[in-house]
């Protein structure tokens, strides 16, 4: 009788606060709770943002409506669509991005295997400047780049913005650098001596060898370059001229536009038609447009990136 | 045979010397784009720091030269810098701790094995995507960044705690954590890649050995991770510093275009806030950096 009891505790307690090696149903409670809160204050406010931009400027006003709008209301999103001059303005954003990923992911790949795989002197002086590059804020250099790129003709146009990338002083490209450096480094000498004996010079062994076996640096800097680009709007306002507008720079400027969309679209008075005012739920349906396509494209990619970051070793040593 | 060998000799010094030179040119872009937009750049930018700059369409660009006067009314008579730079400091000094705890428990929380925390790792890394400065602006400006419309949490807090402004100060903490959630993508991820390099059969040892979590997180966990609290550290710095919310990026903008500022005054701007910069990576790196030497000491 007494043994039963025992063993019926003993099998609860582990149940509840599990064995050594093993966590008790206590434990990933906690761990679930924790989670479940901690996601949720994160994504407050993209659910606060996707409430309100379904309503109408009447629901905002009305005291009874907090979460749930009275009926679904797509009008801010069919003018904010407009106003941000979608769907041109995702293809130039996607356009600007890329390129500038493809060019910054060839050029830190090229640095990267130089620097991890051949001695020369002045390596060490190299990575401190390239720290110096990642240290100082973009601030320090913006007017006599702004000069440096008219006098090379390429202020208005992506030159701006492609250039720097291809010579590795492009967004954060120290970071990018050190990624490939790190990756490379663990690629082991005696694959690129067998190819040496088989004939391959340094560059067939870099093409050859190097970059297949780079696939999960590879993906992390493309994502991670891909989204600063994207979001990007300091530089690319400056060294652009505005003659290229990104969906992140038009939504900064979403109020004028949106002005003027709704006055050549809607016939409405404004002052009796109350919804063609400029508020929040514009605001937050504009912002959730700009974000849909980022947060798709993530959600296509997480997997191979997720497994990426396992593999790089992204944290150095 | 010695001149066999004399040649072998000089054949690998060549070789040495070859590879080096291949070294060089795969990150001869590198060197090229370093002195052309770094270099260059950062010469002219504390030449004009010293000048007055103007512009004119048919004159071009002129200087003249004025000494530390730049910097000498952005210290001591406009105020818009100097407090956006003390803003700054303090605001980095206080969130820096705060998004390394944050990534820390979260990265430690998705390196449980548990069934659903893909799902959570999805979430907690998608601001390394979406992330960007007009984002946070029309989150935070427009009422999405507090809870303090939800009136329930406000009365369940102020339930708890009678006092006003404490439970005002649980808000803006409140308030301030969604903010460092957003942030502190980058530093999760850094975070969790080193947490799942960390083998498994130390913890397990030291589980047998009869070790608590408690210790075994101050004793292997830790230390496990602490070299890269200061890799976090200048991270999140830059972060913070280039991130376009930040006021003082706003202010260096417009004093290009200003006409009593012009160009000289906002390098000026630029250098100073460079060295504030500087400073403040050094402060917070030394702070983690020591607090490992003395432990390996002792």
């Amino acid at each position: 009788m007494y043994n039963k009891i025992e063993a019926n505790y003993n099998k609860t307690k582990k149940f509840l606060f599990g064995m050594k090696n093993n966590d008790g149903f206590i434990y990933k409670l906690c761990v679930y709770f924790i989670l479940i809160v901690f996601g949720f204050v994160f994504l407050y406010p993209l659910i606060y943002m996707l409430s309100i931009s379904l309503m109408s400027n009447l629901d905002l006003v009305d005291n009874t409506v907090k979460w749930i709008p009275s009926k679904l209301y797509t009008f801010n999103y069919k003018m904010t669509w407009k106003a941000l001059n979608l769907p041109y303005s995702y293809l130039t954003t996607t356009m600007l991005a890329g390129l500038s990923m493809l060019c910054v992911a060839v050029s830190s790949g090229i640095v990267g295997y130089g620097l991890a795989r051949f001695n020369f002197k002045g390596k060490k002086l190299v990575l401190v400047l390239m720290l110096f590059t990642f240290i100082v804020p973009k601030t320090l250099f913006f007017i006599p780049r702004f000069q440096i790129y008219s006098a090379l003709g390429l202020k208005g146009n992506l030159g701006a913005i492609l250039v720097p990338a291809l010579t590795g002083q492009g967004e954060q490209a120290a970071l990018f650098i050190l990624i490939f450096y790190q990756f490379f480094k663990m690629i082991p000498k005696s694959l690129e001596e067998a190819a040496f004996i088989d004939g391959a010079g340094p560059f067939r062994t870099f093409i050859k060898i190097a970059v297949p076996m780079a696939g999960p640096a590879l993906i992390i800097v493309c994502v991670y370059s891909f989204s600063l680009y994207w979001n990007e709007t300091f530089l690319t306002s400056l060294y652009l001229d505005g003659k290229i507008k990104t969906v992140p720079m038009l939504l900064g400027n979403l109020q004028n536009n949106f002005g003027q969309v709704v006055s050549q679209s809607v016939k409405g008075d404004f002052s009796r038609n109350p919804n063609l005012n400029f508020t929040e739920a514009k605001i937050f349906a504009g912002t959730i447009l700009s974000i849909i396509p980022l947060a798709a494209f993530y959600l296509i990619i997480q997997r191979w990136f997720v497994e990426s970051i396992d593999k790089t070793g992204i944290t150095g040593e | 045979m010695k001149r066999e060998k004399k040649i072998i000799g000089k054949r690998k010094l060549n070789m040495r010397q070859k590879r080096g030179l291949t070294g060089l040119c795969f990150i001869s872009p590198w060197i090229v784009g370093f002195l052309a937009f770094v270099a260059y750049p950062l010469y002219k930018t504390i030449f004009m720091s010293f000048n007055n700059v103007y512009y004119g369409n048919k004159t071009g660009w002129e200087y003249e030269w004025i000494g530390l006067e730049n910097f000498r009314r952005i210290l001591l008579e406009d105020i818009d810098f100097v407090i956006e730079a003390q803003d700054f400091f303090l605001t980095t000094l206080l969130y820096v701790p705060v998004i390394i705890a944050l990534s820390i428990i979260i990265a430690m929380l998705l390196n449980q094995k548990v069934k659903g925390t893909a799902f959570f790792r999805l979430l907690f890394f998608l601001p390394i995507i979406i992330l960007n400065g007009e984002l946070m602006k029309n989150m935070s400006e427009y009422g999405g960044m507090s809870i303090n419309l939800n009136e329930m949490i406000v009365d369940g807090i102020s339930m708890i705690v009678p006092n006003k402004s404490i439970t005002m100060g649980i808000i803006l903490i409140f308030n301030m954590i969604i903010q460092l959630l957003w942030y502190s993508a980058v530093p999760i991820l850094i975070f969790l890649a080193a947490l799942q390099k960390i083998d498994r059969s130390v913890y397990e040892a030291s589980a047998i050995d009869g070790a608590s979590s408690w210790s075994t997180f101050w004793k292997i966990t830790l230390p496990n991770i602490y070299p890269l609290v200061s890799v976090v550290v200048i991270f999140i710095v830059v972060f913070l510093a280039n991130f376009e919310t930040n006021p003082i990026n706003k202010i260096i903008m417009e004093s290009k275009y200003d006409g009593s500022r012009r160009e000289g005054y906002a390098s000026a701007l630029s250098i100073l806030y460079s060295f504030l910069q500087v400073i403040l990576i050094s402060i917070l790196y030394f702070i983690t950096k020591s607090r490992k030497n003395s432990k390996e000491v002792s």
